[in-house]
């Protein structure tokens, strides 16, 4: 489980923003390119844009992400399976057994298909909760230094 | 000496259209964000970028909205891609080949008709609330979702009247203290 997340953490939609989306927020916010000097030894009020530079960052992947699951109502590679199971109804020289056995494996396809997509868009209705308030927070610290 | 923000350099920010989906079109988000513009005046970056993300929750409760009024929609999408194989695979185990084969090929060549949303007919009540019993769970987490964008909305709003009243607040001069050591 902990492997799991770690890697939604690397690969998915709570992976680190890119750099360069950070850098643009950033010149956003100030209303100038900052220097790579200042970066280093920020004040702090270049830190607190910094932060909620990244902030901005992550909001804008975790809304492109929510944005994207929305339309997503099945699981592809479970109806691919479905399919699957389905091309072996119509071609297999099949016996009543084996036909009970298809039909059933589909309909629980069916369900784990729904199941999954379902649990995608509460997945990622959070990572965008969760980007949100963090943001809310860096940009009342910004505004308060 | 530090590069200026140009209207230019603003648009590398992403897209509007990652935040759309296909159905969507990027001129009402834009539409959108104009009258927002118009009617908050927005007096620096930070102000605008409340009121993009407040035209960006605008069009999720819309789209909501519209996907619940799609899953309810009796002359919809099948319910099951699991029951339409069953069914159909018992269509054909029970039609004659011949038969079986005339039908593939007119399915092949007509185009189907594109649905559409039925228009205050309370005949289809009915029909609706079987619908929305057999797809209660994901009428749950759509309505949860409305919910959900409907208080990032609210939150974005009360964040942009606060930073508005701060910078009303610091144009403000202080109160000087006149005379005080005059006893």
């Amino acid at each position: 489980m902990a492997e799991r997340s770690q890697n939604a953490r690397k690969h998915g939609a709570q992976a680190e923003p890119p750099k360069s989306l950070v850098l643009v927020h950033l010149k956003y916010i100030l209303g100038f390119t900052p220097e790579a000097g200042d970066l280093m030894y920020p004040t702090p009020k270049l830190s607190a844009a910094m932060h909620l530079a990244a902030c901005e960052a992550r909001l804008d992947q975790a809304h492109a992400h929510y944005v994207e699951v929305q339309a997503i109502h099945r699981h592809a590679d479970l109806d691919r399976l479905m399919d699957e199971v389905e091309d072996f109804l119509y071609h297999g020289r099949t016996n009543f057994g084996e036909v009970q056995e298809a039909v059933s494996r589909i309909l629980k396809i069916e369900k784990v298909s729904t199941l999954v997509s379902n649990r995608e868009k509460k997945l990622a209705n959070r990572y965008l909760s969760e980007a949100w308030s963090k943001r809310g927070r860096a940009l009342q610290a910004y505004i308060e230094t | 000496m530090p590069k200026k923000v140009t209207p230019k350099t603003l648009t590398k920010l992403p897209k509007p259209s990652r935040f759309l989906l296909a159905d969507e079109n990027w001129e009402d988000y834009e539409y959108r964000l104009q009258c927002l513009v118009e009617d908050e005046k927005p007096a620096n970056v930070l102000e605008y970028r409340q009121l993009e993300l407040i035209a960006r929750c605008d069009i999720d409760i819309d789209r909501q909205y519209r996907m619940i009024s799609q899953h309810l929609n009796p002359l919809g999408e099948a319910e099951s891609k699991g029951a339409e194989i069953i069914a159909e695979w018992h269509r054909q185990a029970l039609m004659h080949p011949d038969a079986w084969e005339r039908q593939l090929d007119e399915e092949a060549s007509r185009p189907r008709d594109p649905v559409e949303l039925p228009d205050g007919d309370e005949r289809l009540t009915p029909l609706i609330a079987k619908r929305y019993a057999k797809q209660q769970y994901l009428m749950e987490i759509h309505q949860r979702e409305l919910g959900a964008a409907d208080r990032r909305r609210r939150q974005a709003i009360a964040m942009l009247f606060e930073m508005q009243d701060r910078r009303r607040r610091a144009a403000v001069p202080d109160a000087e203290i006149v005379g005080a050591g005059d006893g």
